[in-house]
């Protein structure tokens, strides 16, 4: 019983540290249900793999793509719940349909760094690239953004 | 920029899927029996079953029958894992669209007159980007995946706007740029974001000579085109000029620089719901750290800035950890000088995603020295939008300018825009173009608690008028002799823009998507990863 609540201990752990930040990958990659789905399909395989997830170097990561992969949603293009206006009067209504414009590296960056406040280490670190390519991708998807929304002319 | 990063936070805060509690109450489903395998014999502590559950809860609503019904409370799944061979929900099913377009081709009766189609089931590849109508067909380009977890764009072509196929790029461009496709006055133009291409009849393809037109780069600064937005007319392209700094970093900041602080961030995950974690947001006065394991404790911290070659650290004096890194790459070193250490940090994301210092380009170069910037195609000529010296904290709608040309040599300077609106002090504009016509959401009077917001719509870029109302979709596009309007749940066409008739309604929780291209309405509809594609003739 100790070895099975050593592995709970470890594998609630991951969960608590893990979860956000794939979750908040995953709904930049699929929208927010899809994404919630593709969440919960890497951490169920995370469960049932524990011993080999969590002697990876870089588990998070795996789940992302295990979570991309596995949730058999990978071909279909990205849904974002429209703006609820009532709700958020400032946002533009535009905005699901610019996010779902955007290359998933450009919606992965931008909504992780900008949306949910990690950091280009810790989404790249996620994604699996370097920071200097997460920056590409965040600058580009931001331009983008902007471009579409007209935010370019931010004045 | 951020306005534009509260916007994604409110949007993804308030469209967040929230856990209910009824889906929480089915933890002893997952408590496993003592003689099932070490999975299953796991005894979870009590917030646990919640996390546990939550995967359960998650995966039924994928439509995985893994519970037996009318089993023990006790008794587990044998594989909680989902496949890739699942079948979808039922209720994402597609249902046939409206009115009846089955068939091959056919004909509809609408207000703006007989509308030709023609049908094809089973479409996997569809120009997700972007598409024209060109003199011998269709245009498009899509991206995919490629084998290693890169995008890549590719150019493909329809005779029908329905049916398509690969084909190479006509020109030799990047196609892991971000590749632009779009038709302006009857030209077509396309950019990987480092070159652009012109094109009559998107078969033979001419690439702009950008060096006439850039000015020279000077010491600390280099001049990018910005060829995302180029407006176009005839011969004529217009697009902005990014400058981007080319500073050593040690050079724009102090380093070694300190000081105290730091910034909160939302690290709840789903279990926020169980243990009413708090949720933090981005604050300069908040300290920095959210320890994750109990998602509410708070740190204070001491901080020092360290510069590399491209790149500045924010440092943790008291563990030596580097907590934060950014690319100066993208900075503008107008914005940067005289900044402070903690200035930096604090500024760090606004200055990446920072409006670039911009102008308008023309040969030779006038010095605008602008900060912001919106070009356009309008009735055979090219309006700037410009702020005129914005003074902090930022600017009012007096301060907006709108310049003209024919020729991209003379520009003409109509003064301020009259949008027609009262307001005192800042304002927020966000400018758009959709086909002729441009568009304009403004917010004003931001001093205020409840600022007005109001959206307008011009046609020759000079005046303006209240948008259209009650518009069924979500954008208004103009063709001959009337309007469409595509939205969430269809695609809807009017005459007067007053009367609306549907055209082809769908399930608005697909992926589907319209395009407009010349005078062809291209509907792809969602089914399971192939398309259902029309292409309606509005010509």
């Amino acid at each position: 019983m100790a070895v099975a609540r050593d592995v709970d201990e470890s594998f609630t752990a991951f969960v608590k540290e893990t979860e956000p930040r794939l979750r908040h990958a995953l709904v930049a990659v699929f929208g927010q249900d899809r994404g919630r789905e593709a969440t919960a399909e890497a951490l169920a395989y995370a469960f049932e793999n524990w011993d080999r997830v969590e002697s990876m170097e870089n588990p998070a990561g795996y789940l992302y793509r295990v979570g991309r992969s596995r949730a058999s949603l990978d071909r279909l293009r990205p849904r974002f719940l429209p703006v609820p206006a009532d709700d958020v009067p400032n946002v533009e209504p535009g905005l699901p349909d610019a996010l779902r414009g955007l290359s998933e590296k450009q919606r992965v960056a931008v909504v992780m760094v900008h949306a949910y406040g990690w950091s280009r280490k810790e989404a790249a670190s996620l994604m699996g690239l370097s920071v200097s390519t997460v920056d590409t991708h965040l600058q580009r998807g931001l331009l983008k953004l902007r471009n579409v929304l007209g935010v370019a002319s931010h004045v | 920029m951020s306005d534009l990063r509260n916007q994604l936070r409110e949007y993804l805060d308030a469209t967040a899927l929230p856990v209910e509690l009824e889906e929480i109450i089915i933890d002893e489903v997952w408590i496993p029996a003592a003689d099932e395998p070490r999975r299953q014999r796991l005894m979870l502590p009590s917030w646990a079953y919640g996390v546990a559950a939550m995967v359960v809860v998650l995966l039924l609503t994928f439509g995985l029958a893994l519970l037996v019904p009318g089993a023990d409370q006790n008794e587990v799944v044998d594989d909680p894992t989902p496949t890739t061979t699942e079948t979808q929900p039922s209720n994402t099913t597609q249902p046939q669209p409206s009115p009846d377009l089955s068939g091959d081709r056919g004909t509809l009766d609408t207000a703006l007159g007989p509308i030709p189609w023609v049908h094809a089931a089973g479409i996997g590849l569809i120009p997700h980007r972007s598409v024209i109508q060109t003199p011998s067909g269709f245009a498009g380009v899509t991206d995919t995946e490629v084998s290693d977890g890169r995008y890549v764009s590719l150019w493909i072509t329809s005779p029908d706007g329905v049916t398509w196929a690969k084909a190479p790029f006509p020109v030799p461009l990047d196609p892991q740029a971000d590749v632009l496709l779009a038709a302006t006055q009857g030209r077509f133009w396309l950019t990987d974001g480092a070159r652009l291409w012109l094109s009559d009849d998107a078969e033979v393809w001419n690439e702009v000579d950008l060096s006439e037109v850039t000015p020279p780069s000077s010491a600390g600064v280099v001049w990018i085109p910005s060829l995302e937005s180029p407006a176009v007319v005839g011969d004529l392209a217009v697009f902005p000029l990014q400058l981007q700094p080319d500073l050593p970093v040690n050079e724009i900041f102090d380093p070694g620089s300190e000081f105290t602080g730091g910034v909160r961030r939302t690290n709840c995950g789903w279990y926020r719901e169980l243990e009413a974690c708090q949720e933090v947001a981005d604050d300069v006065d908040a300290v920095f750290g959210v320890d994750r394991d109990t998602g509410d404790e708070t740190l204070l911290a001491r901080f020092r800035l360290e510069a590399g070659d491209e790149t500045a650290y924010v440092v943790d004096i008291d563990t030596g950890i580097r907590v934060h890194e950014f690319s100066v790459a993208g900075f503008d070193g107008e914005q940067l000088t005289g900044i402070s250490g903690s200035d930096l940090y604090w500024n760090a994301m606004v200055l990446v995603g920072s409006e670039p210092t911009a102008t308008v380009v023309e040969s030779p170069w006038p010095s605008f020295g602008l900060r912001h910037f919106f070009v356009a195609a309008v009735e055979g000529r090219v309006l700037a939008y410009v702020d005129r010296d914005p003074r902090p904290p930022g600017i009012t709608l007096d301060d907006i300018e709108v310049w003209e040309s024919d020729d991209g040599l003379t520009w003409t300077n109509h003064g301020s825009v009259d949008f027609g609106i009262e307001a005192t002090g800042e304002a927020h504009v966000m400018m758009f173009q959709r086909s002729d016509q441009l568009i304009a959401h403004i917010m004003y009077n931001l001093q205020q608690n409840l600022p007005s917001e109001t959206s307008l719509i011009s046609t020759n870029g000079l005046t303006w008028e209240p948008d259209t109302p009650d518009v069924p979709g979500s954008r208004v596009e103009r063709i001959e002799g009337g309007l469409v309007s595509p939205g969430d749940e269809g695609v809807f066409v009017s005459a007067d823009g007053i009367q609306w008739e549907e055209l082809i309604s769908w399930n608005p929780s697909r992926g589907n998507i319209a395009f407009i291209a010349g005078d062809t309405l291209i509907v792809a509809l969602d089914s399971d990863g192939t398309f259902d594609v029309w292409a309606f003739d509005l010509e």
